[in-house]
């Protein structure tokens, strides 16, 4: 399968044309979507063919007819964006995303809105309203979440490159889970104007691809500075083709793989290891003492300021309308109606946080542990150059599995959390199948050197080789869908 | 406080009995999950900066008049219209 460079470079020496890339992965969504179920909405064919045509008569852009996907909580204007929850259903935003323009800009063609968990609150993609989307290596397990439908049509060979959002690992686990890469940004590097907000201080936008160079790619367009964000940096842009800055020192948390890792996560992440070792990098042990708190500390921050984003969801200006006899009662059977189960559970969990007689044992102290954390991984990083963990403490597991407890569901996200309250860079790559199951390694960087993250990754890249394509058999008619 | 239907309402939430039973549940099981943090000693954090999370000082920028053309998509969004005007119920029902 091409790979994202192949396609503009192809496409630049005229090998072959914008309509002919779209013809091939439409082919493949055509054959694939229904047992996969990725995305939410696809752009009409004959829209996306004018678009190629027009492509053709100026093959400028860096992602020249590269077709792109975005999780359905990131602005398109012309599509709808619905965050997977039924209160906007028929929401079609009067914007871009500052992502999607940049993207436009470079000529990729965007080929549709993916699935995910409601308002990005899940780590399974079950808790969309609309559809379950299934794992590409076996239908019947999850492609992790929320970005799951992200992760799942780049898998499948749907398209070459898809944008998630990251919160607590959104981007990272999906990743892991379907035997791709997945890159979240520092927190800052990528604007957020457009990205349906779910917990402002933690999310950050980022590309999912088959490989590490196509992530590079991806990165060095959509990070800057943007008035509409005024939280973007105006550190400058990761470059592309970049520097390859060999890493010298490696950590690693030994006591993080004592309890609750499955056996071929820490086989993977011990293959991870001896790899550095053998090219040379000196591998040590860090500590990140507070790093346990953080599933607890996470669940109290992000609901809580999710309780407070989500308070516009109210009926009254956009999405669907609840009846009422008066506004209370209108806002309360919109918002009772509309939103899912999940969604609920962390609204009220936020709620509970901050509220008054709750929040100084809470919110607060969570505020101050994240300060740990946050200072935990500056010592580490005063020693290592980069953080060596595994993305997900599980193999992806059956759909259905968690569902009933969200606790168990959380813990998903044990690993990749911390990145986001230290507001880090991280990449997930996966490494090695385990019972036909991808696994990946994630490597996180200190704020802004996203570079070095992508340079280690690649060292590894190259020693594992081309990772296995998923084989996707149809179990109930018992037929090889795509090998 | 510490009962779901007062958050229920401060969320502006309504939902079932059946639905309010097993949220009830699951959200008490998940805030007990936060007791942990009570083993954190936290009475050395004096400084309130130090909670701030952003990696770099944050730009702002000055306000500005920006034209913006798209009014129709916002309109047609809206969930009951009457003319141009977005039509909302009644702060009370009286």
């Amino acid at each position: 399968m091409l790979t994202v460079r192949d396609i503009v470079k192809g496409i630049k020496e005229r090998k072959f044309s914008p309509l002919e890339i779209l013809d091939d992965y439409w082919a493949r969504v055509e054959k694939l979507e229904d047992k996969i179920k990725a995305f939410i909405s696809l752009k009409p064919y004959e829209e996306l063919k004018k678009e190629a045509l027009n492509l053709e008569k100026n093959p400028d852009g860096r992602l020249v007819g590269v077709p792109i996907a975005f999780k359905d909580n990131i602005n398109v204007r012309g599509l709808r964006t619905t965050c997977a929850s039924r209160v906007l259903e028929n929401y079609k935003p009067p914007f871009d995303a500052t992502v999607v323009e940049l993207l436009k800009k470079e000529g990729a063609l965007i080929l549709g809105k993916t699935n995910m968990d409601e308002f990005a609150f899940g780590s399974s993609t079950e808790n969309s309203a609309y559809q379950t989307t299934r794992n590409p290596y076996d239908l019947t397990r999850v492609p992790g979440g929320s970005s799951g439908g992200s992760a799942a049509a780049v898998a499948s060979g749907t398209t070459p490159l898809a944008f998630g959002s990251d919160t607590g690992g959104s981007i990272r686990q999906p990743s892991a889970f379907c035997g791709v890469v997945g890159f979240k940004p520092t927190y800052g590097r990528v604007s957020r104007y457009g990205l349906v907000a779910f917990a402002s201080s933690l999310d950050q936008i980022g590309p999912i691809a088959k490989n590490v160079e196509d992530i590079w790619l991806a990165l060095s367009v959509i990070g800057g500075r943007d008035e509409n964000d005024p939280t973007t940096s105006s550190c400058p842009p990761v470059n592309y083709p970049g520097k390859n800055l060999k890493p010298l020192v490696i950590g690693y948390c030994p006591d993080l793989l004592e309890e609750g890792v499955d056996a071929g996560i820490k086989d993977t992440f011990n293959k991870a290891i001896s790899i550095f070792k053998g090219l040379d990098v000196t591998v040590k042990e860090v500590h990140l003492p507070h790093i346990k708190y953080g599933l607890s500390i996470y669940y109290i921050l992000a609901s809580s300021e999710a309780s407070s984003n989500l308070a516009r969801f109210d009926g009254l200006r956009y999405g669907e309308r609840g009846k009422g006899e008066n506004y209370a009662e209108m806002v309360e059977n919109t918002r009772g109606r509309g939103l899912g189960k999940e969604v609920k559970r962390r609204i009220l969990l936020g709620t509970f946080a901050l509220s008054s007689g709750y929040y100084d044992a809470y919110y607060l102290k969570a505020l101050k542990v994240r300060a740990l954390i946050r200072e935990d991984f500056r010592l580490a990083f005063g020693e290592v150059d980069l953080i060596l963990m595994p993305t997900t403490p599980t193999l992806p597991f059956k759909i259905g599995a968690k569902a009933e407890d969200p606790l168990q569901m959380y813990k998903a996200d044990l690993f990749t959390i911390p990145v986001n309250l230290a507001g880090l860079p991280a990449v997930s790559l996966p490494l090695s199948l385990n019972n036909g199951l991808p696994v990946g390694v994630q490597l996180i960087g200190r704020h802004f050197e996203e570079e070095q993250i992508l340079s280690a990754a690649l060292m590894l890249e190259r020693e594992r080789g081309d990772f296995p394509p998923p084989v996707i058999v149809d179990r109930i008619k018992n037929v090889i869908i795509q090998s | 406080m510490k009962n779901l239907r007062n958050l229920l309402k401060l969320a502006s939430l309504k939902v079932s009995e059946e639905e309010e039973k097993i949220l009830e549940k699951e959200v008490f099981m998940v805030i007990k999950y936060f007791d942990q943090l009570r083993e954190i000693d936290d009475t050395s954090f004096i400084n309130p900066d130090s909670l701030n999370f952003h990696p770099q000082e944050l730009i702002l920028r000055e306000d500005r008049e920006m034209p913006f053309t798209n009014r129709d998509d916002i309109i047609k969004n809206f969930p009951e219209i009457e003319g141009d005007y977005l039509k909302s119920p009644p702060i009370t029902s009286e």
